[in-house]
């Protein structure tokens, strides 16, 4: 359902403004309140020229009270209402929106990666018995509940507090917190604000990947790029590292759903006209807009409380398969969906906006006060995961960083899921997989086959095109030992 | 799998599976108001190949509202979707007990699972929603499921 007209139009009024960036300028409608910005390679612009991102791109630079411009990351594609890979920016003071769907359904969906006292060889003669007992231990796949149940008040905890409240309990550890981002709880979380279909969808939930393009990972660093940031990161050559994917379960699904149709009727009230009622939202400021961004917040807690209790169960799983003296140590947990209130200075004047990450993340250069005290000289960590039998990278945010210090979050898929279960064969996925020596663990060959390489963007390319943008660096290379994934 | 289940062209399958980058999308099919939402239902938890488990079937009784007939749509299915999250069941329409264009009562069945073989469906989305009727004809709509 691609716009063929509207595409013909962008590439006529595209104009490359500086390497891997493009500006699709404010002239292409009489809608846009702000440029379009794309932070693209030529090839990597032709990916976004098939679907409707772009178009999706032009949508948001509608919205009210956006600032600057609206950003397509390196790894764009199609959503619904914002582009996947979306950033964008309003001025809480200019009856700047909240808007659900700049966030995801997926509440801050997420990474989170270990490092292991271990080396990659170290690993080796365990590896298949670990895939099987994490297999076990950190449930995937569609429907699984958990091995962590919450009664409602266990629920209420989590959604104030986070990841603090499974560390007060005496899951996991105090480093799990600190190198997590916003230490793994937003303050301006109202448990309150969630639903009771939420709260009841997520309460079975914790603790588990779910499925899709969800996985943990087992890696060892291949490379090192920037020896200086490794070193501040705890990474080094051949070092194992574990990264988890996941977020909010059914619990953020929920919330988004539950606000877009609570928002949705009220915007002929609030004088907003949208071009995709995918972009339904509530001005920042407003009941609505305020009791989101609160729901939103809890549920943001709930993920981090989910990559904690999933980093204690990988914690104990290596402590018992392979020794209790293995060191299993979180270097960061970023957040790749989500909406932040932030202070940022544009020309000379500072304004407090809503930032709008959708399949994008923090970048922000070195010495910017968010980061953690501990990585502020070297810059905010960006985890960007590959896809399967490929490479993850680990990257550092730039100075130079344009886009409200934000990169993008993977490789963007380019084949739709359907194509790929057709033209691909999970088994033969699975033999070529293993046959580079990775150990596969799914239950689900369609599922395998959804999530092949070829379904995907060239993640060297994107991460080309980030370090050309100049919106972070790269710092180390991370390759597959053992993929474990939901159906 | 919820590609063609048979039809004419006079009477188009209830529903197909759509290509689409990232997520799931089904294009509907209904003689009625009613079939289409009907066939929206049963499209969408095919999509997901759910495993169905020996034991009793439910009914549940669900009453919906929308401000338009999309967001009905949206929120009926929606509404199955939580449901079926947490009694781990499937739903298909036994009857509608009121249906118009902002609100509906129905009856649903449903079958228990032991889980699903295809991706997770998180939610229903607006995303290319448009319900429209050909000249008298069958209803019709495009449903895009994020997953």
């Amino acid at each position: 359902m691609k716009n063929q007209q509207l595409l013909e139009r962008i590439q006529q009024e595209l104009i490359k403004i500086a390497p891997a960036t493009y500006e699709i300028p404010r002239s292409l409608s009489p809608l846009m309140r702000v440029p379009a910005r794309a932070f693209l390679t030529e090839e990597l612009l032709q990916h976004a020229l098939e679907d409707n991102s772009l178009a999706q791109l032009i949508n948001v630079a509608t919205l009210p009270g956006i600032i600057k411009s609206a950003y397509a990351m390196p790894d764009i594609h199609e959503g619904y209402g914002f582009p996947i890979g979306g950033v964008a920016a309003m001025d809480i003071n200019n009856h700047g929106v909240i808007s659900p769907g700049g966030i995801g359904y997926d509440i801050n969906c997420g990474v989170r990666l270990l490092r292991l006292s271990l080396s990659a060889s170290e690993i080796r003669p365990y590896l298949e018995k670990l895939a099987d007992r994490l297999f076990d231990a950190v449930p995937s796949g569609v429907g699984q509940g958990g091995a962590i149940t919450l009664s409602y008040h266990e629920m209420t905890e989590i959604l104030a507090y986070g990841a603090k409240a499974l560390l007060h309990k005496g899951l996991g550890e105090l480093d799990d917190i600190t190198f997590c981002e916003e230490q793994g709880s937003l303050s301006s979380a109202n448990p309150e604000k969630i639903s009771e279909k939420a709260r009841k969808r997520g309460h079975d939930q914790l603790g588990t990947l779910g499925s899709g393009n969800h996985f943990l990972e087992i890696q060892k660093v291949e490379k090192i790029f920037n020896p200086v940031a490794a070193q501040a990161f705890g990474l080094e050559q051949d070092m194992v590292t574990i990264m988890i994917h996941c977020g909010s379960r059914g619990l953020g699904h929920q919330t988004c759903t539950d606000y877009v149709a609570r928002m949705l009727p009220l915007l002929d009230q609030w004088r907003i006209s949208l071009p995709d009622q995918e972009l339904a939202c509530a001005p920042f400021l407003s009941e609505e807009g305020q009791d989101y961004f609160a729901a939103m917040c809890a549920s943001a807690n709930f993920a981090w409380a989910n990559r904690h209790a999933i980093g204690h169960a990988v914690r104990t799983t290596i402590h018992d398969v392979i020794s209790p003296s293995i060191n299993v140590t979180t270097v960061y947990d970023i957040s790749h969906n989500m909406g932040k209130r932030e202070t940022h200075t544009i020309d000379g004047k500072t304004y407090d906006l809503i930032v709008h990450r959708k399949g994008a993340t923090r970048a922000f250069g070195p010495g910017h006060p968010s980061i953690i005290e501990q990585y502020r000289a070297v810059g905010h960590p960006v985890l960007i995961p590959g896809t399967m039998g490929t490479a993850s990278y680990v990257m550092v945010g730039s100075e130079k960083n344009s886009a409200f210090g934000s990169s993008c979050h993977g490789a963007g898929r380019i084949m739709s899921r359907m194509k790929a279960k057709r033209s691909i064969r999970g088994s033969e996925l699975k033999s070529a997989l293993e046959a580079q020596g990775i150990v596969v663990r799914c239950d689900s060959d369609p599922g395998l086959a959804e999530e092949a390489p070829q379904a995907y963007k060239d993640i060297i390319e994107v991460v080309d095109a980030v370090e050309q943008a100049q919106l972070a660096h790269k710092v180390a290379r991370l390759v597959p030992l053992a993929v474990i994934k939901g159906g | 799998m919820c590609i063609f289940l048979g039809g004419t062209v006079q009477q188009p399958h209830p529903f197909e599976l759509l290509p689409h980058t990232a997520d799931m999308a089904i294009k509907v099919h209904g003689a009625t108001p009613e079939e289409l939402f009907s066939n929206a239902l049963d499209g969408m938890f095919a999509c997901a190949r759910p495993l169905l488990q020996q034991g009793q079937q439910t009914t549940e009784t669900i009453t919906v509202a929308g401000h338009t007939r999309e967001s009905l749509l949206v929120n009926f299915l929606s509404e199955a979707l939580y449901l079926s999250d947490v009694h781990n069941a499937v739903y298909s329409v036994k009857a509608f007990d009121s249906f118009s264009s902002t609100a509906l009562t129905v009856t649903l069945i449903g079958t228990p699972i032991t889980g699903f073989d295809g991706n997770e469906i998180k939610a229903v989305t607006y995303h290319h929603l448009a319900i429209t009727q050909q000249s008298d004809g069958p209803w019709t709509t495009t449903i895009v499921f994020d997953t």
